[in-house]
C-alpha cells in the first residue's frame, strides 16, 4: 500500500517537484515586476487587436494642428486668437470645454479679452501642471476653481496606460486631471454623481461605473508612482485621433463649424502636431517605431474622459488587474505583500500554468510518439497549445475588463515545460541507467556464469576423455559378452537339435552293435557246433547230395537280404503250399528254413534233395552255412552304419571356433545330415534327391551351414510329421549354388510366416524350442552373403537358400 | 508242428536276423519263430496266430521304431494278450517308457542293446519255464 502510494508520487514527482519550483519562481519575478514590460506588451497587443469603436458621441476635439499654427502666423497663440477660438466654441452650448493649452503668462495682443472671457465662461477649465516640474494654470481660472490637472502618468516604457482621476498640488489641493473634470462636469448635467462606496478600500459608485483604485502591486500591473500619484485606475482606451469626432482649429476661427458640432458635447481643445511636443506614447505604439503614431495630449484627456462617461452611462467595462479579486487584505502587515501574491489571483494563476505546462509536458511525453527523439517537439506543443489558450483567456478577460497576467503564467507554462521534457529526459535517462546497471548486473553474471561453466567444461573435457575409454571398454566388454552369448546361444540352439537326435543316435549305434555282438555269437556257436561234424556230414552225403548242398550255399549266398518280414512271411506260405504239392513231408519246417537260408526259387530242382531220407540234416547244415553268411554281411552292413553315424555326428558336432572358411562340397554335408536322420526317415519319408553333380566346392563355414541343413530338414519333418515327402534340390545359376528344401506337410500359416525368422518365435510348446534356430539360420546364412526365402502353401513348404560359390 | 510262437518286433532286419539265428540255435523247432519290423505288423501277426490257434509265449519288442513305440505296443498287447511275457530289447528307451510298460504291460524284462546272447536266452528260457 505505502510502496504502491510511493511508486504512484514517484511517478508524479517531476511535476511535483517542477510546477512549484518554477510557479515560486515565476510568482517572485512577478511580483518583483521583472516581466512587467513584457506583460505591458501583451496588453498592448490587446489593443491593438480589439475592434475599433464607434467615436464617443459626447466627445469633440478641435485640434491644434501644423497647418492652424501657419494660419495663426505665430505660437503660442496670442491671447487675442484664444479668445476668439473660445467664444466661438462657447456659442456653440458645449456642456464643458478643457482647454488643453498652458496659458500661465499673458500672450498680448488680447490679454484683456481673453480674462474677459474666461470670467465669462464658467464651463471652461483650464490646465496646470501640479506634478515634478509644475505649470501654473490661468490665474484668472485658477482663482475660480476652473482648472485641471494636465498630469500623465508614465510607465516604465514611456507609455501612457493609467488614467489620473485625482491628485494632490504642493498645496495639498485636490485637482482633478482633465478628462476626469470635464467628464463629472459632463454628468452632473446628467445628474449622476460620485458616491463614495468604500472608503477604506477606496471604491467609487459613478452611475453604472465602479472605480477601483490602481494600488500598483496587483501583480499585473505594477507600476511606479502610483502612491505619488493620487487616484488611479488603467486607461482603457476608446481610440485614437481619428476614432474622435474632431475639428480643427482654423475651421473653428473661420466659423466653419457645423451648428450642432458642439451643443451639449464636451470640447477639448489641444495641440495635435507633434512639433508642440504634447505628445506621449500610448498602447497603439508599436514598440519598434515609437516615434510613430504618438498620442496627442488632448486625444489622451479625451480618452480619460471618453472612459468615465462610457462606464458610468453604458457601462462600458473599466479596465482592472484583477489582481485584487479577492479583497485587498488589508489585514496583512506592512511587507507581507508576498503572501498575497502567491495566494491571490496571481499566485493561483501563475502555479495553476505550471501544473499544466508540467502535468501537459510530463503526460505528453509519456505517449509513444513523443517519448524519445522528440521530445523537444512534445515540449514545443505543449508550449504552443497552452499559450494559446492562456492568450485567449487573457484577451477574453481584457475585452471583459480584466487585466491579467499573461507573460508569466506563459513563462510558468514554458518553464515547467522545458525543465519537465528536461527532467523527463534525465529521468529516461536514469532508468535507462538503471537498466543498464541492470543489464551490466546481469552481464557481469552471466560472465561469471560462463566461466565458472568454462572450468566445469574443462573438468568435463578432462574427464570425458577418461570416460569415454571407460565406456567404450564397457560397450566392449558387453558386446564381448554379447559376442559370446550369441556364440553360445547358436552353440546350444545346435546341441538343442543334437540333442533332438541324440535318443535315434543311441539307438542307431546300439542297433548296429547288438547286431554285431549278436551275429559274431551266432559265428563263434557254428565253429563251436559244426567244425567237427562238417567231415562226418560230407561223407554221408552222395555225389549228388553233395553238389546240391553246394548249390544250395552258393544260392544262399546270393540272396536278397533286403526282404521284408512280410514278403517273407508270404513267400514262406507260398513255399509250404508248393512243398505240400510236391509231397514233400514238413512242408511248413523245410519253407521255414529254405526261405531263411534265402533259397525259394527253382523248387523243381531242389525236390530231389528234400525229398532225399538226409534232408533235414542237409537243410540244416546248409542253414548253418547261410547263417554264418548271414551273420557276416550283419557285422559288415552294421559295422559300416556305426561307422557312418560316428563320422555325421563327428562331422555335424564339430565347432569350428576359429572361424576359417574352407571350400566344402554342399551335397556331402546335405548328406550328413540326412544320415542322421535316417532313423527318422526310414518309414514314411520319401527323400528325393535332385542333386546336381557337378555342383563346385564353394568357400564356406561347412559345420556351419550343417547346422542350417538340420534345422531345415528337422523342420520339415516335424512339419510333415514324419510322413510324406522330402525333396531336396541343389543346383548352380548364376555363380550361386541355390538349395532348397521342400516338405509336403500342412504348410505355414500367413499370419505365422513373416514371424518365422525372429529370434524366439516358436510354435511349439514351452521348452521344446528356443526359438532361435531359423534365425540362427539366417544369421548363418547372412553371414555367407547368401539369401533365405520361404514359399508356403498346404502340402508345399519351400525354403530356399541360395549361397554364392565363391564368398569374399 | 509245435503250437507256441516267440514274436520278435524291430525296426532292423539285422536284428530280427540275428535274432532268428541265436533263437534257433537255442531252441531248434520247438518254437515258431515270428519277426515284425513295426508294432502295427506284429498285432497283425499277433491275430493271424491267435486265428490259427498258434499260442505266443514270448514277445521281444524294440521301443524306439517308426510308429508305434514299444511300451506303446506292448500296453496294447497286454490289454489283450495279459498271459504273453514282454521282454523290450532296444538300443534307447526313456525311463518313463520303461516305466509304462513295467506298470501296465507287466514287462518282464528290459534288455539294452548291444546284448548278451547268452543273457537273453537265458531270460527267455527262464520266462517259458515259468509259464
Amino acid at each position: 500500500m505505502w510502496h504502491e502510494l510511493k511508486q504512484k508520487i514517484g511517478k508524479w514527482r517531476g511535476i511535483l517537484t517542477v510546477a512549484p519550483s518554477v510557479a515560486v519562481f515565476v510568482i517572485a519575478g512577478n511580483a518583483l515586476g521583472i516581466f512587467q514590460l513584457v506583460e505591458w506588451a501583451t496588453i498592448d497587443q490587446f489593443f491593438s487587436w480589439r475592434p475599433v469603436e464607434v467615436p464617443d458621441p459626447r466627445i469633440v476635439v478641435v485640434t491644434v494642428d501644423e497647418p492652424d499654427i501657419q494660419y495663426i502666423g505665430q505660437w503660442p497663440m496670442s491671447d487675442r486668437t484664444m479668445a476668439q477660438l473660445l467664444t466661438k466654441i462657447r456659442a456653440q452650448q458645449p456642456r464643458a470645454i478643457g482647454l488643453d493649452i498652458y496659458r500661465d503668462l499673458p500672450v498680448e495682443p488680447g490679454h484683456r479679452e481673453l480674462i474677459e472671457v474666461f470670467q465669462s465662461t464658467p464651463n471652461l477649465i483650464g490646465i496646470e501642471k501640479v506634478s515634478g516640474e509644475t505649470v501654473d494654470g490661468p490665474p484668472t481660472l485658477v482663482d475660480r476653481e476652473q482648472v485641471a490637472a494636465a498630469d500623465m502618468v508614465n510607465d516604465a516604457d514611456g507609455k501612457v496606460r493609467r488614467n489620473l482621476i485625482v491628485m494632490q498640488t504642493k498645496e495639498n489641493k485636490t485637482r482633478e486631471s482633465l478628462g476626469t473634470k470635464l467628464a463629472l462636469m459632463y454628468l452632473e448635467g446628467e445628474n449622476v454623481d460620485l458616491e463614495l462606496v468604500d472608503r477604506e478600500r477606496q471604491i467609487y459608485q459613478l452611475g453604472e461605473a465602479t472605480f477601483h483604485r490602481l494600488r500598483g502591486k496587483e501583480g499585473g500591473y505594477i507600476a511606479t508612482g502610483t502612491d505619488a500619484g493620487g487616484y488611479q485606475i488603467l486607461l482603457n482606451y476608446r481610440g485614437q485621433l481619428q476614432d474622435f469626432l474632431t475639428i480643427s482649429m482654423t475651421d473653428v476661427l473661420e466659423d466653419r463649424i457645423p451648428p450642432d458640432l458642439m451643443g451639449d458635447r464636451l470640447v477639448f481643445i489641444g495641440a495635435t502636431t507633434p512639433s508642440l511636443k504634447d505628445i506621449f506614447q500610448t498602447p497603439y505604439n508599436n514598440a519598434l517605431f515609437v516615434e510613430l503614431n504618438q498620442m496627442p495630449g488632448i486625444i489622451v484627456h479625451a480618452n480619460v474622459a471618453s472612459q468615465i462617461l462610457s462606464a458610468a452611462l453604458e457601462g462600458r467595462p473599466l479596465l482592472r488587474p484583477w489582481g485584487s479579486l479577492f479583497g485587498d487584505w488589508g489585514f496583512l502587515p506592512e511587507g507581507w505583500d508576498i503572501v498575497r501574491l502567491v495566494v491571490g489571483p496571481n499566485g493561483l494563476w501563475i502555479g495553476f500554468w505550471s501544473l499544466v505546462g508540467a502535468t501537459g509536458g510530463w503526460l505528453l511525453l509519456q505517449t509513444r510518439v513523443f517519448n524519445k527523439n522528440v521530445f523537444l517537439v512534445g515540449t514545443l506543443v505543449v508550449i504552443f497549445a497552452s499559450s494559446g489558450i492562456l492568450i485567449a483567456i487573457g484577451y477574453l478577460a481584457f475585452l471583459n475588463g480584466w487585466v491579467i497576467p499573461i507573460f508569466s503564467p506563459f513563462l510558468a507554462l514554458s518553464g515547467a515545460a522545458i525543465w519537465i521534457a528536461n527532467y523527463h529526459h534525465r529521468w529516461q535517462l536514469q532508468i535507462a541507467n538503471r537498466r543498464l546497471s541492470a543489464a551490466n548486473e546481469k552481464l557481469e553474471q552471466a560472465n561469471q556464469q560462463l566461466a565458472r561453466a568454462n572450468i566445469q567444461l574443462e573438468d568435463y573435457s578432462q574427464t570425458l576423455e577418461v570416460r569415454v575409454k571407460e565406456r567404450t571398454q564397457e560397450l566392449q566388454n558387453t558386446l564381448d559378452r554379447l559376442k559370446a552369448t550369441q556364440d553360445e546361444l547358436v552353440q546350444s540352439e545346435k546341441m538343442a537339435a543334437l540333442g533332438q537326435l541324440v535318443a535315434g543316435v543311441a539307438h542307431e549305434i546300439n542297433t548296429p552293435l547288438g547286431a554285431i555282438n549278436s551275429s559274431v555269437r551266432n559265428l563263434s556257436n557254428f565253429w563251436k557246433d559244426y567244425l567237427e561234424k562238417l567231415p562226418e556230414f560230407f561223407r554221408n552225403l552222395s555225389d549228388d547230395r553233395q553238389s546240391d548242398f553246394l548249390s544250395l550255399i552258393q544260392k544262399s549266398s546270393q540272396q536278397d537280404a533286403n526282404l521284408s518280414t512280410r514278403e517273407q512271411r508270404k513267400i514262406k506260405r507260398e513255399l509250404t503250399e508248393k512243398l505240400k504239392v510236391a509231397q514233400v513231408p514238413n512242408a511248413t519246417a523245410i519253407a521255414n528254413t529254405l526261405v531263411s537260408i534265402g533259397v525259394h526259387n527253382d523248387l523243381e530242382k531242389l525236390l530231389p534233395l528234400l525229398k532225399d531220407v538226409n534232408s533235414q540234416t542237409i537243410l540244416k547244415t546248409a542253414y548253418q552255412f547261410a547263417n554264418v553268411q548271414t551273420s557276416t554281411k550283419t557285422i559288415v552292413t552294421a559295422a559300416e552304419r556305426a561307422g557312418k553315424i560316428v563320422f555325421a555326428l563327428k562331422t555335424y558336432a564339430r565347432y569350428d571356433r576359429t572361424g576359417q572358411k574352407t571350400k566344402a562340397n554342399i551335397i556331402e554335408g546335405i548328406e550328413t545330415i540326412l544320415t542322421l536322420y535316417q532313423n527318422q526317415l526310414k518309414h514314411g519319408v520319401e527323400v528325393v534327391r535332385n542333386f546336381d553333380s557337378s555342383l563346385p566346392k564353394i568357400s564356406c563355414y561347412p559345420d556351419e551351414l550343417n547346422q542350417v541343413w538340420t534345422n531345415l530338414i528337422h523342420n520339415a519333418l516335424q512339419a510333415m510329421d514324419n510322413k510324406g515327402k522330402l525333396v531336396i534340390d541343389a543346383c548352380q545359376t548364376d555363380g550361386k549354388i541355390e538349395v532348397s528344401i521342400t516338405d509336403s506337410g500342412a504348410g505355414i500359416s500367413p499370419e505365422v510366416l513373416p514371424k518365422i525368422f525372429q529370434p524366439f518365435f516358436t510354435t511349439k510348446p514351452p521348452g521344446e524350442g528356443s526359438g532361435l534356430g531359423l534365425d540362427i539360420v539366417r544369421k548363418i546364412i547372412e553371414k555367407h552373403q547368401g539369401t533365405i526365402e520361404v514359399d508356403s502353401v498346404p502340402g508345399k513348404t519351400k525354403f530356399t537358400v541360395s549361397l554364392p560359390i565363391n564368398l569374399e | 508242428m509245435s503250437e507256441a510262437a516267440i514274436l520278435c518286433v524291430d525296426d532292423e532286419l539285422v536284428i530280427l536276423k540275428s535274432l532268428e539265428i541265436e533263437l534257433h540255435s537255442a531252441f531248434g523247432d520247438n518254437y515258431l519263430y515270428e519277426f515284425a519290423e513295426s508294432a502295427d505288423e506284429a498285432l497283425e501277426i499277433i491275430d493271424e496266430l491267435d486265428e490259427d490257434e498258434v499260442q505266443i509265449l514270448i514277445i521281444v519288442s524294440d521301443w524306439l521304431m517308426p510308429g508305434m513305440k514299444g511300451d506303446e505296443f506292448l500296453i496294447e498287447v497286454h490289454k489283450k494278450y495279459p498271459k504273453i511275457v514282454k521282454l523290450m530289447l532296444t538300443g534307447q528307451a526313456d525311463e518313463d517308457a520303461v516305466e509304462r510298460a513295467k506298470q501296465y504291460a507287466n514287462l518282464y524284462r528290459y534288455i539294452p542293446k548291444p546284448w548278451n546272447n547268452q543273457e537273453l536266452i537265458g531270460i527267455i528260457r527262464s520266462a517259458l519255464s515259468e509259464l
